[in-house]
């Protein structure tokens, strides 16, 4: 009897380790750096590191100093990016996922599949051939445009505003098929009498999607939305591989800003203060996730 | 069943002592761990392993080689310097001697240097950088040089009946004058998403410093006058002479190289390892191209970046005694020669310069422009600029594309840059 009542514990316990020793001593590493002065002087023999209090917090939230600038253009520019990307991937998962749903068409599977390509492809593949679309001299974008005479003079994509579009654009196209998948899930287990019965009542296809669609996948949405507020707001892979170290500013989001500076300019300890400002975000969303599941729960 | 398990036991402990008697005493095979940098090709493969096999059979020391790409180059270092875990001997590029020496990263190899033949046997652009300039002694020791030069098509030229271009001024017109015969549209290559090796020259050329060490302490000065004339020189070429592409804040020195060897670029600043890609990528074109001295700025100088490679110790390693055999093995004429050859840049040891064909074209010219105009900034806390180059690239570049364009805000990108940097110099002192 006791041994049944270990068995779960030993169990989870390889787990526990696991993230005993990936996540938590790092990332009390992480926070701990924060209140030290780590930099390229000190990293040498970074347990002597001197302990500075606050001050690595007062000099990423000062101006004068200028982090903060940085720092501030970096949060704002994630933040647009996370919630372009949502309502982007949204509006582009929700549509496949009806009109894939609502088809009976012979090879709708394999339509599906094409479909989750994007999300399927190793991601620094994609990413790398969208920067060669967007590349000025050679890219097929300006190609396109050249031909179509759409416009006079060519953009160039990867410097300046338009480096926003350019990664907002290609993270997108790795992104929507998740959307596109957990949504269409989330359409087949609306029942068919619900939108007979729409038709019956005279509901436009407009009101079918606002008062069947909607409410009956919210759930899910709402779950997704928290999910991947979290994923995107640490994106570093599209921006890293696009632009490398130096993006513009309009490029360079939070997660790869904190490695800059961290990794490339050795303000480890400003990089350490920017990552908890940045996992405090993230764990405020985490919360209202755990809040949000717990009431549905309820209900 | 413990019974079973003793018996086991005592049989493995006797086993393993009478194993242990028999064989005869082996001395371990000595190691020694080995970091490059840059791109491994099958050649540069197999003249490490020639290195490797000789070494080894003159000394019994076995070495372990690691090529790692400059993309790592910095965190590599950063994780030695942080776990005291990595190579014993390494290549370090010029610029970043220093920094690692003040972090403490190095031995002193001040022996070494002079049973080597000390500063009489090396070139002399490369010994600006073998110890930071608040250091005494020496922590690095040369080993290949990468002097840069304008590549330049000679043929397009002699078409249009143009000298190669001796002044920043000339340089425009003639770009202009290759615009105007309609044989390109923008003749001017600029790396312009990692510009600093080409500042270093620049604002050389326009008679300033990018940092400045008074005894005590460095300050950054790359909002100095002369420095924004050096920087307003490169950016101008897109912003007012148009004569470089406005996509010039999205190349690197490879795009640089691909556009050269296409045909669509006349001039850019480059290594010899120009002429190797070319004659892998556009064997056509190379009897038409020519290398010449940097275009002189304001203060007259024509100068040249001359960066390059050292080799040096780790502080960590315990085979300080091997490593500096190692060294001394790398450094003999015939391999010195040998490796920069094939690694595409010239020797650094003064002994190895007319061997392996670098008394020929165009070796000897990039060999006789760095001699000449070769430059180097200050071997110090301020000597690179990482990331301040893309800073002031992206924002003037950037703003010029977005039709935002001002002279205060060239003054404000340059401003920022210098933050960046002088706060970088900051952490050593």
């Amino acid at each position: 009897m006791k041994y049944h009542r270990r068995l779960p514990y030993i169990f989870i316990l390889p787990a526990f380790i696991c993230m005993i020793c990936i996540h938590l001593i790092p990332m009390s590493l992480g926070v701990l750096s924060s209140f030290f002065k780590l930099n390229i002087m000190t990293i040498n023999n970074w347990i002597e590191a001197p302990f500075v209090g606050l001050k690595n917090y007062f000099s990423v939230f000062s101006p004068g100093f200028g982090f903060l600038e940085n720092f501030v253009s970096s949060f704002s520019y994630t933040i647009v990016f996370v919630v372009l990307a949502q309502i982007s991937c949204y509006v582009l998962g929700m549509g496949a996922a009806i009109v894939l749903n609502a088809s009976t068409f012979r090879g709708k599977n394999l339509v599906r599949g094409l479909l989750l390509f994007p999300f399927i492809l190793p991601g620094v593949v994609s990413i790398t051939n969208w920067r060669y679309m967007f590349s000025y001299d050679t890219g097929m974008i300006n190609a396109f445009l050249i031909k179509t005479n759409l416009i006079e003079n060519l953009p160039v994509w990867l410097v300046g505003d338009n480096a926003f579009w350019a990664i907002l654009t290609t993270f997108i196209w790795i992104a929507w098929p998740f959307w596109f998948i957990v949504l269409l899930a989330s359409l087949q287990t609306i029942s068919h009498e619900y939108f007979e019965a729409a038709s019956i009542d005279g509901a436009t296809l407009m009101q079918k999607f606002r008062h069947i669609i909607i409410p009956l996948t919210a759930p899910v949405t709402r779950m997704v939305i928290l999910l991947t507020f979290m994923w995107y707001f640490r994106e570093f892979k599209v921006p890293f591989v696009m632009m490398g170290l130096s993006p513009s500013p309009e490029a360079n989001l939070l997660a790869l800003h904190i490695y800059t500076e961290s990794f490339r300019l050795w303000n480890f300890s400003q990089g350490a203060v920017m990552a908890v400002t940045l996992s405090m975000v993230l764990m405020l969303f985490l919360a209202l996730r755990m809040y949000v599941t717990k009431k549905e729960r309820s209900l | 069943m413990k019974r079973f398990l003793l018996i086991l036991a005592i049989l493995l402990v006797s086993v393993s002592a009478v194993t242990a008697q028999g064989s005869p005493e082996v001395e371990p095979v000595k190691k020694l761990t080995f970091w490059t940098f840059g791109s491994e090709s099958p050649e540069l493969h197999a003249v490490m392993t020639q290195f490797k096999n000789t070494f080894k059979a003159e000394t019994g020391v076995e070495v372990e080689w690691k090529m790692i790409g400059w993309g790592d180059y910095h965190q590599s270092n950063l994780l030695v310097l942080s776990s005291h875990e990595g190579p014993d001997v390494t290549q370090m590029g010029t610029t970043t001697v220093a920094q690692q020496v003040l972090a403490g990263a190095f031995a002193e190899v001040s022996d070494l240097y002079a049973s080597l033949g000390g500063d009489q046997a090396f070139f002399k652009p490369m010994l600006a950088t073998i110890s930071p300039q608040s250091v005494e002694g020496t922590y690095a020791i040369p080993w290949f040089a990468d002097p840069r030069g304008l590549i330049y098509r000679k043929d397009i030229l002699d078409t249009l009946g143009l000298a190669v271009p001796a002044s920043w001024d000339e340089l425009v017109s003639v770009s202009q004058a290759i615009q105007d015969a309609g044989i390109m549209e923008y003749p001017i290559g600029i790396p312009g998403s990692a510009m600093a090796h080409d500042l270093y020259q620049t604002i050389d050329q326009a008679g300033g410093v990018i940092a400045s060490y008074d005894g005590s302490s460095t300050i950054s000065m790359i909002d100095s006058p002369e420095s924004t004339a050096g920087i307003r020189f490169l950016t101008d070429l897109v912003t007012s002479h148009k004569v470089a592409s406005p996509a010039t804040a999205e190349y690197d020195k490879a795009t640089l190289r691909a556009k050269f060897a296409n045909g669509e670029i006349a001039f850019y600043y480059d290594s010899p390892q120009a002429f190797t890609y070319m004659q892998e990528n556009a064997p056509e074109i190379v009897d038409g191209v020519a290398v010449a001295p940097a275009p002189a700025g304001p203060s007259g100088k024509a100068s040249v970046f001359c960066g390059g490679s050292h080799l040096a110790v780790y502080e960590y390693s315990d085979n300080k005694e091997l490593a500096s055999q190692w060294i001394s093995f790398l450094l003999r004429p015939e391999h010195v020669a040998l490796w920069s050859k094939v690694y595409g840049n010239v020797p650094a040891l003064l002994s190895a310069s007319d061997l392996e064909g670098f008394d020929q074209q165009p070796w000897n010219s990039f060999i006789s422009i760095a001699e000449q105009h070769g430059h180097h900034p200050e071997s110090g806390p301020g000597g690179t600029l990482a990331k301040v180059d893309t800073i002031i690239s992206h924002t003037i570049l950037g703003a010029y594309l977005q039709k935002q364009y001002s002279e205060e805000l060239v003054g404000t990108a340059i401003q920022e840059g210098k933050l960046v940097h002088q706060r970088m110099i900051d952490q050593f002192q």
